[in-house]
């Protein structure tokens, strides 16, 4: 079976959202070690160019928060109150736990590519001499 | 003025959140929105701004779709299959039985219904019926939504040897088996609450029907037994197989529904001799009330010959070495 590029612009999509999926969690509690509100916080990864809607950032912020990962307080900031968020004492210890993870996934699916394309390289090298 | 389509969208929003939410959920997206607008289009935002913000935030239904907690349904996507199949063969049982009735009524020989109302008659008991299915069947199985038991909690280390035993060939329940039981049960049970006035012991020449004031008395029990029973059967669907648990539900249910139908029986035999004095003197010296207990005595043999049976074979395998009790 042969895509045609919709389908293939549509598996792209929904794979990179998988992958985005779980790494955002990392990402907003990485960025967390300093208190931020959810727009200062959106703002700041899209600087980053990870984009993520409000629709997906705020009820996750609420999710980690009630699962005692993150600390929220109302502070009048400027004209109106904004809900600060940081990391709590457990989300360091999980945020630490889970950078670790992430450095020996990347290490190892790294690796693995890497391996994977020499290997595709050699295969194609030995049927040109065969041919 | 502007900001009132702010407040606008975020009662919209209040209005899909549970109520515990609300508050907290507003004001942040107050906060966020207004930060929003500040960002892009100054102090000065327009009006046009504000519902270009508002329009590329999404609908509110939607915004509070993603604050909602993820498991809010009746019945969850585990159950939904196995609910579908067994409404579907209740309601079919349900529905041939009532035509199968208004086709014996209409061509019994020497029968004198009028067809069309003996059609509608037997449309609304079917409609009847099938609601009354429909609600015990629905309330079933979100009783076993809520319950957790589709979850496999996931343990710490899995050990193969806490594999359960291959049950023996007397321990497996086929899929068509519980459904079946459940659906005739189902069944009963609804034709016991739509004919609830239609059902007690007919005297010749009594106006009302007597008893039927005892039979509706004790209906909510006979009922709350019944209920009992199908969920047993909805168990047994879902895990295919009898287990010392649902062993010990159906015999303590099968009592309960005993001990209902005997008492049951007590009070119309405790009242027969003087409401038959009324209706047929003649007979109430020749017959005795406590003849009737032979009914709730033939239950009890038949469910004592039935649990005796499995106990007996559940014994014997414990002799063999097999444990499933």
């Amino acid at each position: 079976m042969v895509l045609n590029k919709e389908q293939l612009t549509a598996l792209d999509q929904k794979l990179t959202l998988e992958l985005r999926r779980g790494m955002l969690t990392l990402a907003v509690l990485g960025a967390l070690r300093s208190p931020s509100y959810g727009y200062a916080l959106k703002q700041r990864l899209a600087g980053r160019h990870l984009e993520i809607d409000q629709g997906t950032l705020y009820p996750l912020l609420r999710r980690l928060e009630a699962d005692g990962l993150l600390t929220s307080e109302w502070i009048v900031d400027g004209s109106r109150p904004r809900k600060y968020y940081r990391l709590s004492p457990d989300g360091e210890k999980t945020l630490k736990a889970l950078r670790a993870k992430w450095k020996s996934l990347v290490g190892v699916v790294e690796a693995l590519l890497d391996e994977t394309t020499q290997g595709t390289a050699d295969d194609e090298e030995t049927q040109g001499e065969t041919k | 003025m502007k900001h009132h389509w702010i407040d606008r969208y975020i009662s919209e929003v209040a209005r899909h959140l549970p109520k515990n939410q609300r508050g907290e959920v507003q004001r942040e997206l107050e906060s966020t929105l207004l930060d929003e607008l500040e960002d892009r289009h100054g102090p000065d935002a327009t009006e046009d701004d504000v519902l270009g913000v508002l329009k590329e935030m999404g609908s509110p239904s939607k915004v509070a779709e993603s604050y909602r907690p993820s498991n809010q349904y009746l019945i969850g996507p585990e159950w939904y299959p196995i609910f579908r199949k067994v409404l579907l063969t209740v309601l079919s049982i349900h529905v041939g039985l009532l035509v199968l009735a208004c086709a014996v009524s209409l061509f019994w020989p020497g029968a004198s219904v009028e067809p069309g109302q003996a059609i509608l008659y037997f449309l609304n008991a079917a409609l009847e019926s099938a609601t009354f299915a429909f609600g015990i069947i629905l309330l079933i199985f979100f009783l076993l939504e809520r319950s957790g038991a589709v979850e496999e909690k996931p343990k710490e280390v899995w050990d193969p040897a806490s594999l359960p035993e291959s049950p023996a060939p007397g321990d497996l329940v086929g899929k068509g088996e519980s459904i079946l039981a459940l659906s005739l049960v189902a069944i009963f049970l609804a034709l016991l609450q739509i004919f609830r006035d239609s059902i007690g012991i007919p005297f010749t020449g009594a106006e009302e029907l007597p008893f039927n004031d005892t039979y509706k008395k004790y209906l909510p029990w006979i009922s709350f037994a019944l209920v009992l029973d199908m969920a047993v059967y909805a168990w047994l669907f879902w895990r295919g197989r009898w287990e010392w648990f649902s062993r010990a539900c159906h015999f303590a249910f099968d009592l309960f529904g005993l001990g209902v139908l005997f008492m049951l029986i007590q009070e119309v035999a405790i009242e027969w001799s003087s409401r038959l004095q009324i209706h047929l003197p003649d007979l109430a010296t020749k017959f005795d009330s406590r003849q009737l207990y032979w009914i709730p005595i033939s239950a009890a043999v038949v469910l004592a010959i039935e649990h005796g049976r499995v106990l007996w074979r559940a014994r014997r395998k414990e002799r063999r070495g097999i444990s499933t009790l």
